[in-house]
């Protein structure tokens, strides 16, 4: 069956207008969130987000570019980005910056939002001990919904293996984040 | 394997779902996913950066035609965005938090143990960050005086703790106290009245009790302490002194500390001294004055009749009815007088402006 994303992808590979701003509206907060849950920084979030959107232009532009699975492709393309970004600026200095303490959802106590900032770090940081497969397998289906199906589209890898990768992410997730319980 | 790699994908999308058939294949994995939880809630999103992205994108496809070599340029442009020149002066703190993360293992009550901490322990930058956060947070320019006020008389605390252990007392935690002085008196300057003079009541008071604690300790506080408590009470003198100008002359006090001047305000330079005046009495009637603004840079020396006026090079700087400075080797006035605009031959003179 046509998915919209087909249409979509027509229109884009004739730089219509109309197609690429859907395409950027249906995917941009998407993209935004797969990065900053990775990163932990709303600034680099954005650059992925623009970086991700200007190589999809880039892509059609020299006669390239996905001709189906276009959601596959940005997450790709978006995944690439942050683990090169993650190389640049390695594990250590991932961002524990005040500015991204999400300021308009604080509650009253800010050492308890200090301490949530320092939880997420935390998690993060054994996402990133994770395989970059099994990374993307907890990421992509637990925060970012997606199926079975779209992560193999993803990882270029069969059903099956996804569901394996799934399960070995939780075991490992499992002896990091809760050692007395594995 | 491939058995339980199916049962496990079943129960956690029934999981996530809300669903909990395969209770069983799922239970060893709750406490994992819920501490997965913490990652679920992204910021709230710039509008106007995703407006700005969005524009971007759409005006890069408009030139997408264009030959290659300029394709290049702009990619090249953009993915510098990731070289960050600016560092954010918060980068190192973050390193070192993610560094205690890593030395302690876990953060369980990292947050609230970190309240207790003095400057030299190793959990100490996230008290910091908490501050930050609570600075941040707080709106209500009262509340905003109050806190500093409260940050203030803890920088105090701890480098008495410090003194009190024998411990060298690090060179920021004064110059943090003396940030939180300085910033609380910008603050007050833009408080109504009464709650002005709440505020500077509260400094001043606080100040006189804390200078009072910190000479005491001074006595027998070993010698590592003794530069950095010495330095706290001149920050604590002079926030004090401003804090008595600004109950006797609260006009005069909000020109000099205020960010919203009031809008028949002299206009003021862009060099505006540091916040000094002389002890000494208002020199003799040897500058100009009257009315109008000046401001001497160089040689001469700047005067004011009625508002303010700055001499940073040579000269003095004259007030007539308000503050005056001299911050390099001229003279300084302040009070109703007029100021000094000779060139100055006194090359050793004090450095706080004593003529």
């Amino acid at each position: 069956m046509p998915q919209p994303e087909d249409n979509w992808l027509d229109g884009a590979r004739r730089l219509d207008e109309e197609a690429l701003a859907a395409i950027y509206d249906a995917f941009n907060m998407a993209i935004f969130c797969y990065a900053y849950r990775l990163l932990g920084d709303r600034e680099v979030a954005e650059e992925i987000v623009a970086e991700t959107f200007y190589r999809l232009l880039r892509s059609i532009g020299a006669g390239g570019g996905p001709n189906e699975h276009l959601k596959a492709y940005l997450y790709r393309v978006a995944h690439n980005l942050i683990v090169d970004h993650f190389r640049r600026h390695p594990l250590i200095e991932l961002n524990l910056d005040w500015e991204n303490v999400p300021i308009q959802d604080l509650s009253e106590d800010p050492v308890q939002e200090v301490e949530h900032s320092l939880e997420q770090a935390k998690v993060r940081r054994v996402l990133w001990k994770l395989t970059p497969d099994q990374r993307q397998v907890v990421v992509l289906k637990y925060f970012e919904g997606l199926s079975n199906h779209e992560v193999s589209q993803i990882l270029d890898k069969p059903v099956g293996a996804v569901k394996s990768l799934q399960h070995r992410a939780l075991n490992a997730l499992r002896r990091m984040l809760t050692p007395a319980e594995a | 394997m491939l058995e339980n790699d199916e049962s496990i994908d079943k129960a956690l999308s029934d999981y996530m779902t809300g669903r909990r058939s395969k209770i069983g294949m799922i239970d060893p994995y709750v406490s994992t996913l819920e501490k997965l939880e913490v990652l679920r809630n992204v910021p709230e999103r710039d509008s106007e950066a995703q407006a700005k992205g969005r524009r971007a994108f759409l005006q890069q496809a408009k030139s997408i035609t264009v030959p290659v070599s300029e394709v290049s340029k702009t990619r090249h442009k953009r993915w510098n965005i990731f070289q960050r020149k600016e560092r954010s002066p918060m980068s190192t703190l973050a390193s070192v938090l993610l560094a205690l993360i890593v030395a302690f293992g876990g953060v369980g009550s990292t947050a609230y143990a970190a309240q207790a901490s003095l400057p030299t322990d190793p959990l100490y930058p996230v008290k910091q960050l908490t501050e930050d956060v609570r600075l941040a947070l707080t709106t209500d320019p009262e509340n905003e005086v109050n806190l500093l006020l409260t940050l203030a008389e803890e920088r105090v605390n701890e480098m008495m703790a410090l003194a009190d252990k024998g411990l060298q007392i690090p060179e920021e935690t004064p110059l943090r106290l003396e940030h939180h002085l300085q910033l609380a008196l910008s603050e007050t300057a833009q408080l109504g009245d009464p709650a002005f003079m709440g505020a500077l009541q509260r400094l001043r008071n606080m100040a006189q009790v804390r200078v009072q604690a910190m000479q005491q300790l001074q006595q027998k506080a070993p010698a590592e302490a003794c530069q950095g408590l010495e330095y706290a009470i001149r920050a604590m003198n002079r926030a004090q002194n401003e804090a008595e100008d600004g109950l006797a002359d609260p006009m005069n006090f909000r020109l000099r500390h205020g960010k919203n001047r009031p809008e028949d305000a002299p206009q003021q330079p862009e060099n505006v001294p540091p916040k000094k005046k002389s002890t000494s009495p208002p020199p003799a009637d040897e500058g100009s004055s009257g009315q109008g603004f000046g401001d001497g840079t160089g040689a001469g020396g700047g005067a004011y009749g009625n508002g303010y006026g700055d001499g940073t090079g040579d000269g003095g700087g004259a007030y007539g009815d308000g503050y005056g400075d001299g911050s390099c080797e001229g003279g300084g006035a302040y009070g109703n007088g007029n100021g000094d605009g000779t060139p100055c031959e006194c090359p050793n003179r004090p450095p706080d402006g004593d003529p």
